[in-house]
């Protein structure tokens, strides 16, 4: 069976996604000094730990999360149904998140805040929840 | 009393109980089907207040917005409720990828594969390419160019709850928004027609009169010739004249005095007469 466009462009919306993460890193990167003063760092022992440090760390999980990201997404374009599913859960939790914080905490969505990502995940969810990609992933599971 | 079916993954097997039984990863499915339907109902909000506070990119907002609802938010809200009531078996209509009403059933073939394509190709129609993000870039190109593109794919259209196993046209006059096309489902081993009729193949033949804007689904799409009958009789002549040793039968009244609109909205109208055509040869 021919891959659908449907797994086609989800797993390059998860690689965009992956991509922005990316650049999000960069610009830290870039304009460490500036990240690093602003990062206000509260402890309850008094002790001021280095910011750069903990910004590092940050940075570092964040990278992780992204490699993983990219990953799940080759696996989705590979027709894998685990991957598919995986995906379309972590959609589903961070758009259920944006909901509540929009519904109950007055969260302002806008391309300012967090519309595009918020747009992202539901195009993911939209194109891995067609009919045509899960078939694609179903046939492959069976087919081994 | 309904006992609950633990959670299974592999296909059903199990007994008979009298009680449907839909496997968890189906449950699962159909948990993302309809969530991701809601959430694009959301997202479309959220997109159109969000055009009320951009002043000036209004206009480049409303495009937007309307790919959003054409292109998202309807499709998947026709998808979840014609799962629960357009029937799911034959009834002389192939579906849309909603799973709207599509075109009419309205050609039967008797054939092998081979002998079909063949009969066709002789016959000046050309194999539709499949639908896949290459063919639709090449679409767009040859639209900007103003070339043609005579193996320009056809929408997907189900029948046995299949996409069609191909599809062939033929263009007019190098106008990319008027051309005949056919669709063919190959039949499942042993399925009869109604009224018991055993076929190899069958078609949905129509004739794409001009691209339109669809109310139904608010897409652009072909617009087709409501009279049916003009575009099935073109079709059995051009595989006569190519194929001599093809016979047709009639079957009559197959889908009489039938009046509706298919997937886009538009009109169909036809005696309801069902051609078979076999080119097997004489036996």
């Amino acid at each position: 069976m021919k891959r659908p466009a449907a797994t086609t462009l989800g797993a390059l919306l998860m690689g965009s996604r992956v991509l922005a993460g990316l650049g999000t890193i960069l610009v830290a990167l870039l304009n460490w000094t500036a990240f690093s003063d602003a990062l206000v760092i509260e402890t309850p022992g008094g002790r001021t730990p280095d910011a750069g440090l903990v910004l590092g760390i940050l940075l570092g999980l964040y990278g992780v999360v992204l490699l993983l990201g990219a990953g799940l997404a080759v696996f989705v374009f590979l027709g894998r149904n685990w991957a598919r599913i995986t995906a379309m859960t972590v959609s589903t939790f961070s758009i259920v998140t944006g909901f509540i914080d929009y519904a109950f905490n007055g969260a302002a969505i806008t391309f300012r805040t967090s519309l595009f990502s918020l747009t992202l995940d539901i195009l993911i969810l939209l194109a891995l929840s067609s009919t045509a990609a899960r078939h694609f992933a179903r046939r492959r599971k069976s087919a081994g | 009393m309904p006992r609950s079916a633990p959670p299974r993954t592999g296909p059903v097997t199990g007994r008979q109980t009298g009680v449907s039984r839909v496997s968890f990863g189906a449950l699962v499915d159909g948990f993302f089907f309809v969530f991701a339907g809601a959430a694009a109902v959301w997202l479309a909000v959220l997109f159109f207040s969000e055009s009320l506070s951009l002043g000036w990119g209004i206009l480049w907002f409303a495009v937007v917005f309307w790919l959003l609802v054409a292109y998202l938010v309807l499709p998947r809200l026709h998808g979840i409720l014609t799962r629960l009531y357009v029937p799911d078996y034959f009834i002389g209509r192939a579906r849309t990828s909603d799973g709207l009403l599509g075109d009419p059933v309205n050609l039967a073939v008797n054939a092998t594969e081979t002998q079909l394509r063949s009969t066709l190709e002789a016959a000046a129609w050309t194999r539709a390419d499949d639908v896949t993000l290459g063919t639709a870039w090449k679409i767009v190109a040859s639209t900007v160019t103003r070339r043609s593109y005579d193996e320009a794919p056809v929408s997907p259209l189900f029948l046995f709850g299949r996409m069609q196993d191909f599809a062939y046209q033929q263009e007019v006059r190098n106008n990319p928004a008027r051309r005949h096309h056919v669709r063919f489902w190959r039949c499942p081993d042993g399925w009869m027609l109604p009224g018991g009729y055993r076929v190899d193949w069958l078609a949905a033949g129509t004739f794409d009169k001009a691209v339109g804007f669809s109310l139904f689904t608010l897409q652009i799409t072909h617009k087709i010739d409501a009279d049916t009958d003009v575009e099935r009789d073109h079709i059995v002549a051009s595989l006569l004249a190519a194929e001599p040793a093809a016979r047709v039968t009639v079957i009559r009244d197959f889908s009489s005095g039938y009046h509706a609109r298919n997937g886009g909205g538009d009109t169909i109208q036809t005696d309801g007469d069902l051609p078979v055509v076999d080119l097997r040869g004489d036996p």
